[in-house]
């Protein structure tokens, strides 16, 4: 995997400008301004429905946006196909774990390495990247046949393998117990000596204590942005959280 | 598969070891069967297999259900039969001439076809072969209208050369298509079945690959439909029909698809069958429908699994990958 | 002048034949996701139950009474037939086609390629602007424009109608509010059989009967659906006329016409899969889905 060290330079590797996704009419985000900085965590977290998602899906180039820009690494990313996006360097997990539910553990692992790694290594990285997700003994077990943690480990393994430059994790911690989350918490720990992350997530206690700064999404637009302590204190945050406690 | 020089051969050798075997059976065939009539219907069932094959290679790897798989058959056939009807020119000229026609139609009709799904997917490809035969009924003069081109010449001096010619094609396709299965390449195509989005999140190009295999597929059907031309030396609209579609359709789901010699296996049978419809040949058309029908309904529950994920997972098409990237549902 | 009368009074009668024969196929297709490749049968065999029934009791009206109960009956056959394979959409597609199929070369079989001889209903016809107009023809499409309306208010107000709404919609929430899917379905095509016999008791004994007519039948029905969109009745009116319009035109404007029609609107049918996949009036995309 490709480190970071001697690149933390504070500089800005993914950023968007007024991006705006409108579906019919509903607008799903709306003139959002966001940079993350190289070798950071970061947090993007909000009630339901407020655009996590679609701005994960716009700037991987699932979903074109209406309006805005995305730049990753100074060039212009708006638009790309969700696979010149994963060869570039952005690599993102959906909330449902998007792996092949037909082909083995090893299958799935293989196919994202075809991309960056020659033929003769790919059998050495698979091994690697089921240690880095703890999937030793599913080498061969069907995907489809997994526990939604298991997938989740699969997914993240794909994602590693495809050699990215930031990871976006979409809901990492959804439907998995505690114990499970712990598991995830340290796998993005290591991870984020890799890579750039960016976390969607609801369940803040297992978020916070991994992010350097926090952006709060509202109904679409960016509604807090800066540090978890910052964000946890704020009451304007509680406030958009119905009923919803932070920290 | 990647492990070492020496093991891959030992165990190609090992998993080929039964096609070895039935290959060289066949080869003995025009050495056993004096009948040009049985002769030339074993080299259709060669046809037949390389048509199987084509389909399934979109069809049962990729989710590309054609129900007009036999446009590049018929467009082959039509193309080797102007050239050599109406320039003289002998076959081995027309054969270039006629994948590359093949290879344009693909090109052309694949554009509509590999972004739909599903049902539309059947309906596009379905309606492509008729567009093609109305457009060869608008020139009754230089296509023949109804009785087509006849009058082409055989692929060589006899007949167990033209069966001889027919096997290798056969085994050629068949072969270098199962290194193609086993590879890495076959790996990305159950990918892309099995879920696309996942292959693209790999970075995958799967609509490049999509392409590209269509017009394989389009490359190979065309293929058989030159072969075909040339054996029963007359190209005609039927070769367009939708019969012609549903039969590799048929070949597919007797063989049990999704592999390649189960297209072979439903070649025979299907050739098979329809030799012994003839007896009855005033009903031979009806007893294809219902031998059709009843195949259909009484083949096992989870038989067509690979065609029908592709109406149903993937060809709920743009709701349920919008639905996948809303983060809804798998 | 003349022409241009015979075009419209073609579109009109034939488009409005074409319409309940489309509804049948749309109904089928968005209510029990049954892309039905034997639609064209149920017009085309009602034609030769109305012949045969004509020759057994020499009494056109009871024919055609008949002929519509006995299509109905048919259609309902048809979904025994098909029913055990319903959850594979492939095998429905193969299996609707080998019924459609089987019983073209059936009626092949027994009554040959061609017949003629069909008095018509109201028979007869009258001129307008020197141009000859057949009354049965005008019968044919007011019954079916009738017959159209009658069918929208059935499927806005009626019990039946509201489930099968429901379950074109959502076959799992329908099923969860109690309704009886497969009830819903047979229905379905039980109505698909009746309007297609409507229009073919009435408008088939202007022509000959043909064993080969319904995979025409068909193709035209899903052209008009696929063009005329899901969901919007007056779109299917709309598409009906359009496709009988282009069919006429095309006829006139080409040597070849008659033969190429069919690839014309097919023609029209792929431009708009790939361009409006929703058709010119559609307002959801129903089983017919497309990929981003």
């Amino acid at each position: 995997m490709r480190s970071l060290e001697g690149k933390n330079d504070n500089s800005v590797i993914l950023r968007t400008s007024g991006l705006t996704k409108q579906f019919g009419g509903l607008v799903a985000i709306s003139g959002v301004e966001l940079g993350v900085v190289r070798g950071t965590v970061t947090g993007i977290i909000g009630p339901n429905g407020s655009g996590k998602t679609t701005l994960f899906n716009t700037i991987t180039g699932y979903v074109r946006p209406t309006k805005g820009k995305v730049f990753f690494d100074g060039e212009d990313i708006t638009g790309l196909r969700p696979h010149e996006i994963v060869s570039r360097g952005i690599v993102r997990t959906f909330q449902v774990p998007q792996c092949c539910r037909e082909l083995t553990v090893r299958e799935n692992i293989r196919l994202a390495c075809l991309r960056c790694y020659h033929a003769r290594t790919i059998e050495s990285k698979i091994d690697e990247f089921v240690r880095l997700t703890g999937l030793e003994g599913y080498y061969d077990s069907r995907a489809g046949n997994l526990p939604i943690g298991y997938l989740r480990l699969l997914e993240i393994a794909m994602a590693v393998a495809t050699q990215p430059k930031i990871i976006l994790l979409d809901e990492p911690f959804s439907g998995l117990t505690d114990v499970e989350c712990q598991k995830t918490s340290e796998l993005i720990k290591e991870l984020s000596n890799t890579a750039t992350l960016v976390l969607i997530d609801h369940k803040l206690k297992h978020l916070m204590p991994l992010v350097q700064t926090v952006t709060v999404l509202n109904q679409g637009t960016v509604f807090f942005q800066g540090k978890p302590a910052d964000v946890s204190c704020s009451p304007d945050v509680q406030r958009i959280y119905i009923g919803g406690e932070i920290g | 598969m990647n492990i070492g020089g020496r093991r891959l051969h030992v165990s190609l050798l090992t998993k080929n070891k039964r096609w070895v075997l039935i290959l060289g059976g066949l080869a003995c065939v025009p050495l056993i069967i004096d009948n040009p009539y049985y002769l030339k219907t074993f080299t259709i069932f060669f046809v037949y297999s390389i048509f199987a094959m084509s389909w399934d290679l979109i069809g049962g790897y990729l989710g590309i259900v054609s129900f007009g798989h036999a446009l590049f058959f018929g467009v082959a056939a039509y193309t080797t039969a102007i050239l050599n009807v109406k320039l003289n020119w002998p076959p081995l000229l027309g054969f270039p001439f006629s994948i590359a026609c093949s290879v344009l139609i693909s090109l052309v009709v694949a554009r509509p076809t590999i972004r739909l799904k599903g049902h539309y997917l059947a309906l596009v490809t379905f309606a492509f072969p008729i567009i093609t035969t109305n457009i060869l009924y608008a020139f009754p003069n230089f296509f023949g209208a109804d009785l087509g081109i006849p009058g082409l010449s055989p692929l060589s001096s006899s007949r167990t050369r033209d069966f001889y010619i027919v096997y290798s094609f056969v085994w050629v396709i068949f072969f270098l298509l199962r290194r193609m299965i086993h590879s890495d390449t076959g790996l990305i195509l159950r990918a892309i079945q099995s879920n696309e989005v996942a292959a693209m999140n790999c970075g995958i190009d799967t609509a490049s690959i999509k392409l590209k295999m269509f017009v394989l597929s389009g490359m190979l059907a065309g293929a058989a439909g030159f072969l075909y031309a040339h054996v029963i030396k007359i190209a005609s609209p039927a070769n367009l029909e939708l019969h012609m579609s549903v039969e590799a359709l048929v070949m597919c789901i007797i063989g049990g698809a999704g592999t390649l010699s189960g297209a072979i296996l439903g070649a025979v049978v299907v050739t098979i069958v329809n030799e012994l419809l003839r007896v009855i040949e005033q009903y031979r058309v009806l007893g294809y429908y219902v031998l059709v029908l009843i195949i259909v309904l009484f083949s096992p529950k989870g038989l067509t699994w690979y065609v029908d994920s592709a109406f149903t997972l993937l060809g709920k098409g743009k709701r349920r990958r919008s639905a996948v990237i809303r983060g809804e549902e798998r | 002048m003349d022409v241009i009368l015979n075009l419209l009074i073609y579109t009109f009668t034939t488009g409005s034949i074409y319409c309940i024969i489309a509804l049948g196929f749309s109904l089928v297709f968005g209510v029990a996701e049954i892309l039905n490749l034997m639609h064209g049968v149920y017009y085309m065999i009602s034609g030769y139950f109305v012949y045969t029934y004509y020759i057994a009791f020499n009494n056109m009206a009871i024919a055609v009474a008949l002929a519509i109960l006995s299509t109905t009956v048919f259609g309902a056959l048809s979904y025994v037939v098909v029913h055990p394979v319903l959850e594979s959409p492939f095998k429905t597609l193969l299996s609707t086609f080998a019924v459609g199929g089987a019983v073209s070369e059936i009626l092949f079989l027994v009554y040959g390629v061609t017949t003629y001889g069909l008095p018509n209903l109201l028979p007869g016809g009258f001129m307008i602007l020197n141009t000859p107009v057949i009354k049965q023809a005008i019968l044919a499409a007011g019954v079916a424009l009738f017959i159209f309306v009658c069918f929208t208010v059935f499927l806005s107000r009626s019990d039946t109608g509201r489930a099968m709404r429901a379950v074109a919609q959502n076959e799992e929430i329908a099923k969860l509010s109690g309704i009886d899917i497969n009830t819903v379905k047979f229905t379905t095509i039980m109505i698909a059989a009746f309007l297609s016999s409507v229009a073919g008791t009435l408008y088939l004994p202007l022509q000959s009967l043909n064993p080969g007519v319904w995979m025409k039948i068909t193709v035209l029905s899903f052209v008009i659906v696929v063009l005329g969109g899901m969901g919007s009745l007056g779109g299917l009116l709309m598409s009906s006329y359009i496709i009988a319009f282009t069919e006429y035109a095309t006829t006139l404007s080409f040597a070849e016409g008659s033969y190429i029609k069919t690839g014309v609107y097919l023609l029209i049918m792929v431009v708009i899969l790939m361009f409006r996949p929703q058709g010119l009036f559609g307002k959801y995309l129903g089983p017919l889905e497309v990929q981003v």
